[in-house]
């Protein structure tokens, strides 16, 4: 894994630092540019929300800062490191390190409990099976699930479903907190209880979030909101 | 890996019934295989019995012709024959049977020098040497029809046609299971008398000639040099050792036996498309779940490992249900097993090479019907597979 030290760009001491960052695809006969010469930079601790119209390029700038995207040019730097010149298999395993994912759908795997599913991350890391499902426990215990530890996903709520998705995507202790329309599935009452926590989780364990939302009430609970439209920011 | 494997269980469990169903279509093709596989093997069993010591002397125009019994004492002259014997194969019927379940041979008494591998009581021997209508029979034989010492068999002769009737002298077995001993030897003497007098179909000739090689000497130069002897006569000889000779009789059964071969290569490819299937089904189905598990940091050796684990057992369940089946088919007797067809194969036994070949084909399916779709989640990009979903 090449770290931004080892290069001669300068070094941010942001999080997240962007430059001139372009991303299209091609569809049919038509070049779509998604993302157009955006600069951005987040500082560790910032939760910060990216709105915008549909097709704005807000979750490809997601995907591209949690690293399950390739961006087409620019530079980009999450964490200590280019994404940019990293290969797929030390991306996979940048992400073990330092990305945390909260999806719209929960995105649990159905065949494993809440526990499970909490410390499935964990068993790429080395660490025993004990202090893995301790930990679990532990991230469970911080989202108010500790009790339902052992019920599957389909024994949930969607609220109760995001919560654990959120353990598991704090267990690691990830440098940064990737979140997809987390309350775009869920009623009015669960979506704040899942805000109310993420703010939590920034506020109280310094997390740095980025979190893709149409909700402006969500959005609300983030320390900044930036605007993206036709693939650059507005702000 | 423990995480892996878990995970994997799991999955496998998610729909039990195209699981079960999956599982027992394995077992019914693995089992499929296995039979075929089995009765070529007991077509080939006759072949364990041979020796490459011992030749077979017969017409070289075709085993039906005879050859005369003036030849017997040049073939023992030959050098590097250490013993000979001779006989007819008697093809008689017993009772109202439609064909027999046991094969009789009217042989010399020399012939039986050169089976060590039969275990004859001396004295039972000794009996049968000195009553022109004995007979000695086989244990398989002995236990199938419940015949004992002194019995009397009668045979309605076809070759030879006429009511036989023989006094069993003697029960023998053989040192090897695989030796067949639904098996009746009777006095080529006595046949010959008969023959002679009553039937004359070509008295004073035998139908083969059996030679034992002594150590040191080549079979196959002993064998060119008795053909040599009766080169240029009336009837030539063709000598080949016992091996080729059995295989001669199964080569005649070749394209059934290709056949079988065949099928039980598309055999287990119907297995192979069978299991690919429910792993592609799998696959397709938790799209969402690999790009998760991706985007979570596992790595493609971790998905190469959960889908072939799944395969694995999947596959090993099927070879699993597969052995208790064939542990309590073959501890049946082959009568139970196989109905009319156990004449045919009395000493059919489920091979450690069958049973390999079978856990072999296990492994070979589970690895292609795994990594296939592997192969494709591993290639899969996060946000397609989250698109997909979506």
């Amino acid at each position: 894994m090449t770290e931004a030290s080892t290069l001669n760009h300068p070094i941010s001491k942001a999080i997240i630092n962007i430059e001139k960052l372009s991303k299209s695809y091609q569809r049919g006969e038509e070049l779509v540019q998604v993302l157009d010469n955006l600069s951005l930079t987040v500082k560790e601790g910032e939760f910060t929300a990216l709105m915008g119209p549909s097709g704005s390029g807000k979750t490809t700038l997601l995907n591209l800062i949690a690293g399950i995207d390739k961006a087409g040019s620019g530079y980009l730097e999450v964490a200590g490191s280019i994404l940019n010149e990293l290969n797929e298999s030390e991306l996979t395993k940048w992400r073990a390190r330092h990305v945390g994912f909260v999806f719209q759908f929960y995105n649990l795997l159905p065949v494993l409990s809440a526990l499970e599913n909490v410390a499935l991350p964990l068993s790429l890391l080395p660490m025993s099976r004990r202090e893995r499902y301790e930990r679990a426990r532990f991230a469970l215990d911080i989202v108010g699930l500790g009790e339902r530890a052992n019920h599957f996903p389909a024994q949930l709520s969607g609220g109760q479903e995001q919560r654990v998705a959120i353990a598991r995507a704090v267990v690691t202790d990830p440098t940064i907190i990737i979140a997809d329309e987390p309350t775009g599935d869920l009623d009015r009452r669960s979506a704040s209880e899942i805000m109310v926590l993420m703010q939590r989780l920034n506020q109280e364990l310094k997390k740095t979030i980025v979190m893709v939302t149409h909700d402006q009430a969500a959005a609300g609970y983030a320390g900044r909101i930036l605007h993206l439209d036709k693939g650059r920011l507005l702000d | 890996m423990q995480e892996i494997l878990r995970l994997a269980i799991r999955n496998c469990l998610r729909h039990r019934l195209r699981t079960m169903l999956t599982i027992l279509g394995i077992t019914v093709a693995m089992a499929g295989f296995v039979f075929i596989r089995t009765f070529i093997e007991a077509w080939y069993a006759g072949v364990k019995t041979t020796a490459k010591n011992r030749l077979v002397v017969r017409n070289a125009v075709s085993l039906i012709f005879p050859l005369p019994i003036s030849y017997f004492n040049t073939i023992t002259q030959v050098a590097g024959v250490e013993k000979a014997g001779y006989g007819n194969w008697f093809g008689g019927i017993y009772k109202d049977e439609q064909y027999s379940s046991f094969q009789q041979f009217a042989i010399n008494s020399s012939y039986l020098d050169l089976y060590p591998e039969l275990i004859i009581n001396p004295l039972e021997r000794l009996a049968w040497e000195s009553n022109r209508q004995g007979a000695l029979i086989g244990r398989q034989m002995a236990a199938e029809y419940g015949f004992k010492v002194g019995d009397i068999i009668q045979l309605k002769g076809t070759i030879f046609p006429g009511l036989w009737e023989f006094e069993v002298q003697g029960i023998f077995a053989a040192k090897s299971a695989d030796y067949d001993t639904r098996l009746m030897f009777l006095h080529w003497d006595y046949l010959n008398e008969r023959n002679r007098t009553e039937i004359n179909r070509q008295p004073d000739h035998v139908g083969f000639y059996m030679v034992k090689v002594q150590d040191g000497f080549s079979p196959a130069e002993v064998a060119k040099a008795i053909d040599e002897r009766f080169a240029n006569s009336y009837a030539e000889t063709l000598t080949e050792s016992e091996t080729v000779f059995v295989q001669g009789f199964i080569s005649m059964l070749a394209t059934i036996i290709t056949a079988l071969n065949i099928i039980s290569i598309v055999v287990i490819l119907i297995m192979l498309l069978v299991m690919t299937n429910t792993m592609l089904m799998s696959m397709r189905e938790r799209y969402v779940e690999y790009a998760i598990m991706k985007s979570l940091g596992f790595e493609a050796r971790h998905l190469y490992a959960l889908l072939l684990s799944e395969a694995l057992l999947i596959s090993l369940s099927g070879f699993g249900l597969l052995s208790v089946i064939m542990a309590i088919a073959f501890s049946l007797p082959p009568q139970a097993l196989l109905g009319d067809l156990a004449k045919f194969f009395p000493n059919i036994t489920l091979t450690p090479f069958t049973v390999g070949a079978a856990f072999c084909a296990a492994l070979v399916v589970a690895a292609i019907s795994g990594s296939l779709p592997a192969y494709h989640i591993t290639k899969l990009r996060v946000t397609e597979a989250l698109r997909y979903i979506a």
